[in-house]
């Protein structure tokens, strides 16, 4: 192997700092995270209250007649999956009845009737954090009688939960709540 | 004349059987008819196949060494000098240090100062922007979730799917019931009403 030649120039400058750019960037970044949150608190539009008083929330309450009468799920009620398994699947016919909005206040007992004269009656309560909601909810019968005495659930806004049971022409009425704002 | 056996049938085919045994086989083979041809040629056709199943004959140990030895034994001007592996590879690095300008390429290729800071800044207010983003978007505590006017951190409620906390069924029997739907359940409550019918009904 022949021997390396000396180089004839000694080098007189630093190598370049490469690594200047990246690392700027970087730290450029971490400065930006960490003063993220203060600066745009103060540009940005303030955030909407998370005062569960003023919010414009509203229960939408679904009524679905249920029976055997093989005439599978009304087109109208849309994509409730929920329906074709146990318990709902105990019954073939879902034919929508009603579906009403109705606007909530916190501590304020808002109803909601149902085709028979019934009523659902149900009471906004405090926010317990993430943006969801307690809320009570009683079913009262047209003669005055409850049929659901109490039921107090967290829910978070899009959440359906149902009532179902409830006496109706050769069938039952399946109520489902959502929280919709 | 004594029959040959098959073995010696063999020998006779191989030319391994000798004298004067070769000499019998072969008048029993000439005094035989159709038998003692037929036996040779089943032998010759089995040693067809044999020769043809056989793998090609290996290559002489020392195959390696005489083909080196004619190698050094060449004139040097008749074949092709290999050269070491280093030199062609040094050989332009020291071909272009000479022609090169006075200072080095990289000083050519080098921003000035200004342009250098520009990118920098630039570059600050792009992770800046990405930042802010990703702190408006997300929920939770980081910042405000939604946009105005909707409700907060609707990503963090769908991951928790309606709790039921206090249910009374009064007099009637009920059951609650969760249903799996994709990554959050939903509860019903599920009352029987025709036991509440039928005290009514009865006098």
């Amino acid at each position: 192997m022949k021997p390396r030649p000396p180089l004839d120039r000694p080098r007189t400058r630093p190598p370049p700092r490469r690594w200047l750019a990246p690392a700027t960037l970087v730290a450029g970044a971490l400065l930006a995270l960490a003063m993220g949150p203060a600066t745009a608190s103060a540009g940005a539009p303030s955030p909407p209250p998370n005062n569960p008083a003023t919010a414009a929330l509203a229960a939408e309450v679904t009524v679905l007649h249920a029976t055997n009468a093989g005439g599978g799920i009304d087109g109208r009620v849309g994509n409730l999956a929920q329906l074709k398994k146990p318990p709902f699947s105990a019954y073939d016919t879902y034919k929508l009845l009603t579906q009403a909005r109705t606007p909530l206040t916190q501590g304020t007992e808002s109803p909601s009737a149902l085709p028979d004269g019934g009523n659902v009656r149900m009471t906004l309560k405090q926010a317990v954090g993430s943006g969801r909601r307690k809320m009570a909810v009683t079913i009262h019968k047209p003669d005055g009688s409850v049929f659901l005495p109490l039921a107090e659930v967290t829910m978070g806004t899009g959440e359906p939960f149902f009532v179902a049971g409830y006496r109706h022409k050769n069938g039952i009425l399946v109520i489902g709540i959502k929280l919709v704002g | 004349m004594k029959a040959p056996t098959p073995i010696e049938l063999m020998a006779f085919y191989d030319g391994e059987l000798g004298e004067p045994r070769a000499r019998e086989v072969r008048a029993w083979l000439a005094a035989s008819g159709g038998e003692g041809p037929a036996l040779v040629d089943n032998f010759r056709a089995l040693g067809r196949h044999v020769r043809k199943a056989a793998p090609p004959p290996a290559p002489p140990p020392d195959l390696a060494d005489r083909i080196f030895a004619a190698l050094e034994a060449e004139p040097s001007g008749s074949r092709v000098k290999a050269e070491p592996e280093p030199a062609p590879r040094l050989a332009p690095v020291l071909t272009l240090r000479p022609a090169a300008p006075a200072e080095p390429r990289a000083e050519t290729r080098r921003l000035p100062a200004a342009v250098r800071h520009a990118l920098s800044a630039t570059g600050l207010a792009f992770a800046a922007a990405a930042a802010f983003v990703f702190w408006w978007s997300s929920p939770g505590t980081l910042g405000p979730s939604g946009g105005p006017g909707k409700p907060s951190a609707p990503l963090g409620v769908v991951a928790y799917g309606t709790d039921v906390d206090t249910v009374d069924f009064g007099e009637r029997m009920g059951s609650i019931y969760f249903i799996s739907n994709d990554s959050q359940s939903t509860p019903v409550l599920w009352l029987d009403d025709d036991a509440a019918e039928d005290a009514a009904d009865s006098p």
